[in-house]
């Protein structure tokens, strides 16, 4: 045990002292078995996960490894509740395999007790078939559904069976006027050793880039699932930029067009797309010999989506997020199908290296005048937060926040379309929500690209996946509860480094003494974790 | 004589402290007893007989099954100076041992159990100065108990123990059905780690005499204590969570506290991690210490901030209304300001300077003060009270609006609580409009000092000095009958006070009949003339 940069506590969270000599050190071996949950300014916190530990004793580091780096940097005694928990869970992994032989795919067990503690575990037992020397064999459909169940049973299996190479084709990136980033180039080296996971950065660090580096080194037929059309063409656009791809190359299969290629960007809002009951776009998923799968915001990965990729384990999938925090707590899911996180980078480390703008954050609280203070008081508590976030006396705020950035791209971003509208009749700035249609959609996005258009009113539709490089304004009216993923989002427009190197500001405008300010709190949380902080402002500071 | 004649003459001998000794194992059942003959009966009943036969070692057991004698077993009223008595020899053969019940916390205890019992103690105590924590017989209610364990990372029965020690050594008690931290409980937050450990260590210290090695301890009771109930011993409950015990074998603690309870807690100081004064503030208004706080930091900052991730590490954040707590307690916003600006070492961040000038223009905005049998509650905000009076959380505090304020049946300080946990600036005001500080209106404390055994000793003597009254007759004649024992009589006859030695054949009609052993004739005694009884 040194006086070293680690707390290591009983409920497996590890502290990193970030101002430590050794903190740098000690930190490239923690993100081995741990998994960071928050990076302020001076005390990271990383948690010891089974899944990260599973993880590690995939790429080959064992319980020993992982005790000792833990005791090396340690400032205080290892508890050893933790110790014990560690060897445990690596012992676990590994136990059973799934591989293939001639006939098919099997599940192996390292003692006859595991594979008949597993097997006669009723889900389970209905995804294999007849038993064989030590083994099972497994349904050809069910190896994700499998792993998904031996993993809630706490034995996760090693997946030795491979991918399917997929339809060769051939991409490369076109770096003639660019660079591949080091932190992009590191997180598709451990995508690519891994061969299916998550690769987490922060909103602006170019996610796609990774994609289209991803799908170079990869060289095969590939489906990429995004949010919305508006997302899927800036995708095309993107590797058409980026890549040696040519338009035919790249098909959209969404709402409006239903093309295939051999690089095809479907929305997962067509995939799940019901039809008498039945998914009508399922043939897409074998439309191709798909040898790699990447789904964009994969945070946001709908239920249905999860189910189909249970079917796809034999293709490689890589994921995409700058927020890994799912509300409905299915990260595990994300774990067992997609596959674990491979590359993490801290948003203010990237800030740092000059590759996201920096960005000031303000909540601004407004007091109500006391009619709608009444009609807040007397309401119920559902009816409360709407009437808190959809208050007129937000609107003279946004108009002297318009009047201080003026000429700066700005975008005011809210969840009620009645409130939008009249933040849009009453500034004349024109809106967009769900409602208008793509084309015009792109058109005003392309408006505000080129400067014509210096203010946009949103709704969510552009809370993800939206490249708006140059807005460096948001004023955020209203959004969903205490939504810490829609917060992020939210910033996350304005991260794209701008030409003239200024910063992005990010204005929350909250009612004061309502439940909007306790719901603001928790939606700072996931940027406060990342490093962000607020300032709170009275409205007539502005 | 019989065995019960032969307690209580045994009994009779005894002086108050000896006699107090006797008592406190019947517990409750001790303050129903008339005199010594209840007690000596009391003593011969199955359960009393069967709780001091598993107290006996080894030695004493093999004894007792011979149906010999030795200085323990008359000391435990089991045996006159010849032989075993009859009972205690009949139920030692009966007799099996019992298991110890599985526990339900960690058992293996590590050089930090010290420290975080220590750290959860210190947070149930700063508990009962926050919240309303309604007594309930497991210790701490489930939803109180999930919140505070949550912030200490620990799971529900560790806490729960945690809490019976706190408990158990007088820290904290009950009031109109509220835990509350006592004067001691206060004192022990303000006490270096030995001392507080010994604190603890003294109030759960049960082991019977014995020798101790290495192995197990339950195994070492086994073999020295056959038939000892060890789910009774509160070592082996608490020693795991005070480091005494490590998956039941007696720690280097355990062995030092042995010799010596009171030195051995300066062991402890080695088990506690060093602590930091320094702390950081961010601007989300989360409070850390990248270490284990200094007590005294401890202190100062749960004044005014609310507790989140407590471990090695610590986080607080601070919020609205832990300002306002710490400005109930007296300090200003100022001061609050100058603590966190001398811990921090460093500028404050802006979101703390605004919630500071925040409190200071929210304090005494809302108050609840005792009304004539009701609480009121006050505010020059008429539109908050209406929110107030409005707020589903709060419907069970039955608020109603009377003029500018809210009236309520329910006492002031769950009033006060209950605003709090939902979230409103509330302060509690006395009779004459001062702030109620919630730690001193706690009034600490003090644990229940009159030793209600001491007492019942005290009585059981001064009652046998005195003439016994004619029921205390009626009842031991009514004894001998059942039980077809001889009696002494001492009788007011015309003739003179005479004694008799008689068998009872029956009371009636205010008359006790008998015969006389020595004239062996039937007699009929007037109860009222009968001035003395004892059983031969």
């Amino acid at each position: 045990m040194s006086l070293g940069p680690l707390i290591v506590q009983s409920d497996r969270t590890v502290l990193l002292e970030t101002d430590h000599p050794q903190a740098k050190d000690a930190r490239h071996e923690l993100a081995i078995f741990a998994e960071l949950e928050r990076a302020p300014e001076h005390i990271h916190t990383y948690r010891i996960t089974r899944l990260g530990l599973w993880n590690a004793r995939a790429a080959g580091h064992d319980a020993e490894f992982i005790i000792d780096s833990l005791k090396r940097w340690s400032k205080y005694p290892v508890p050893e509740g933790v110790e014990r928990e560690i060897r445990s869970t690596i012992d676990r992994y590994g136990k059973l395999v799934i591989d293939r032989d001639d006939h098919g795919l099997r599940l192996t067990g390292s003692t006859p007790s595991i594979l008949i503690e597993v097997a006669s575990n009723r889900k389970i037992s209905e995804l294999l078939e007849e038993r064989l020397e030590n083994a099972y064999r497994v349904k050809d459909w069910a190896r994700g559904q499998l792993k998904q169940e031996l993993l809630k049973l706490g034995w996760p299996a090693e997946d030795n069976a491979g991918f399917t190479p997929g339809t060769p084709f051939e991409i490369s990136l076109d770096q003639s006027l660019w660079h591949l980033r080091d932190y992009q180039k590191e997180a598709v080296a451990k995508f690519e050793l891994g061969g299916s996971g998550v690769v987490v950065l922060p909103c602006g660090a170019g996610k796609t880039l990774v994609g289209a580096a991803t799908m170079a080194e990869i060289k095969t037929n590939t489906l990429i699932l995004v949010t919305n059309t508006v997302s899927a063409r800036q995708w095309r656009d993107e590797l058409l930029a980026r890549t040696s791809l040519q338009e035919e190359d790249i098909a959209e299969y969404s709402g409006s067009t239903k093309d295939i290629g051999p690089v095809t960007i479907a929305t997962y809002q067509i995939l799940t797309t019901k039809r008498k009951g039945e998914f009508a776009h399922l043939e897409l998923l074998n439309a191709r010999d798909w040898g790699l799968i990447i789904y964009d915001e994969v945070h946001l990965l709908p239920a249905p989506i999860f189910k189909m990729t249970a079917d796809l384990q034999a293709r490689r999938r890589l994921g995409l997020t700058a927020t890994l925090v799912r509300e409905d707590g299915r990260e595990s899911d994300v774990f067992s199908l997609i596959g674990p996180k491979r590359f993490d980078a801290p948003w203010k480390d990237i800030e740092a290296q000059g590759y996201i703008a920096p960005a000031s954050c303000y909540e601004v609280r407004v007091s109500l005048p006391d009619e709608v203070r009444m009609d807040y008081a007397i309401a119920d508590q559902d009816a409360r937060f709407r009437i808190a976030a959809t208050a007129a006396a937000k609107m003279p705020i946004v108009r002297e926040l318009l009047k201080k950035h003026k000429g700066e791209p700005t975008l005011i971003i809210g969840q009620y379309l009645d409130q939008i509208e009249e933040v849009s009749q009453g500034l004349g700035i024109p809106k967009l929500t769900g409602e208008t249609p793509v084309d015009e959609r792109e058109q005003l996005f392309a408006k505000f690209r080129r400067g014509e258009l210096t203010a946009l009113v949103v709704s969510k539709v552009a809370n993800f996946s939206i490249d708006l490089p140059e807005a460096s304004v948001a004023i955020q009216i209203s959004g969903a509860f205490g939504s810490r993923q829609e917060e992020a989002q939210r910033l996350g427009r304005l991260l794209r480094p701008k030409a003239n190197g200024r910063s992005a500001s990010f204005y929350t405008l909250v009612a004061r003494d309502t439940v909007e300010q306790d719901f603001a709190q928790n939606r700072q949380r996931f940027l406060a974790e990342q490093g962000y902080s607020y300032e709170i402002l009275d409205a007539d500071e502005i | 004589m019989s065995e019960l004649l032969l307690i209580a003459s045994q009994l009779r001998e005894m002086g108050e402290a000896e006699l107090k000794a006797v008592l406190r194992p019947l517990g409750n059942s001790a303050a129903s007893l008339g005199d010594l003959f209840d007690l000596a009966r009391a003593m011969v009943g199955r359960r009393e007989l069967e709780r001091r036969i598993r107290l006996l070692d080894s030695e004493s057991l093999s004894v007792l099954r011979s149906g010999g004698t030795n200085p323990t077993l008359q000391a435990s009223f089991l045996a006159s100076d010849t032989a075993a008595f009859e009972s205690a020899v009949e139920l030692v053969r009966e007799l099996q041992p019992i298991r110890l019940k599985p526990v339900k916390h960690e058992l293996v205890s590590s050089e930090l159990s010290n420290y975080e019992t220590h750290l959860a103690i210190t947070e149930i105590l700063f508990a009962c100065e926050r919240h309303w924590l309604e007594a309930v017989k497991a210790g701490l209610r489930a939803a109180e108990a999930k919140d505070l364990a949550a912030v200490l990372k620990m799971d529900l029965a560790q806490l729960q123990l945690r809490f019976q020690l706190a408990k158990r050594a007088g820290l904290v008690d009950v009031v109109e059905n509220r835990y509350v931290s006592t004067i001691r409980g206060l004192n022990w937050l303000d006490a270096d780690p030995a001392s507080r450990w010994v604190q603890l260590a003294s109030a759960v210290w049960d082991l019977p005499p014995m020798a101790v090695g290495s192995a197990s301890l339950e195994l070492q009771l086994s073999e020295q204590y056959p038939l000892f109930d060890q789910n009774d011993l509160e070592v082996l409950r608490f020693g795991h969570i005070l480091g005494l015990l490590s998956d039941f074998e007696p720690t280097s603690l355990f062995k030092a506290a042995h010799k010596d309870l009171a030195n051995a807690g300066q062991l402890v100081w080695d088990q506690f991690p060093k602590p930091v004064s320094r702390i950081i503030i961010q601007g989300d208004l989360s409070v850390i210490s990248p270490g284990p706080l200094a007590p005294d930091v401890h202190k100062q900052i749960d004044l005014l901030a609310q507790s989140e991730d407590l471990g090695l590490a610590c986080r607080f954040r601070l919020s609205l209304n832990s300002i306002l707590h710490a400005m109930e307690m007296g300090m200003t916003a100022e001061e609050i300001e100058e603590i966190l600006l001398s811990l921090s070492g460093s500028d404050l961040p802006q979101p703390v300077s605004y919630l500071l000038a925040q409190a200071k223009k929210k304090f005494g905005e809302l108050t609840v003060r005792a009304g004539e049998g009701q609480s009121i509650i006050e505010s020059s905000d008429a539109i908050l009270l209406t929110q107030i009076v409005n707020e589903n959380s709060l419907a069970a505090l039955m608020l109603k609006g009377e003029n500018d304020h809210l009236i309520s049946r329910l006492n002031p300080s769950l009033i006060y609580f209950n605003l709090r946990d939902a979230g409103y600036p509330v302060i509690q005001l006395d009779e004459a409009g001062k702030v109620v500080a919630p730690r001193l209106s706690q009034v600490f404390i003090e644990p229940e000092t009159v030793d209600i055994f001491a007492l019942q000793a005290k009585s059981l003597l001064s009652a046998e000095a005195k003439a016994p009254s004619p029921d205390d007759h009626l009842r031991q004649l009514q004894f001998a009958l059942k039980n077809k024992l001889k009696v002494g009589v001492r009788v007011d006859m015309p003739e003179g006070i005479v004694e008799i030695e008689m068998t009872p054949l029956g009371i009636a009609g205010g008359r006790f009949r008998g015969r006389d052993v020595v004239k062996e004739a039937e007699r009929t005694l007037p109860l009222s003339r009968i001035q003395a009884v004892w059983l031969s």
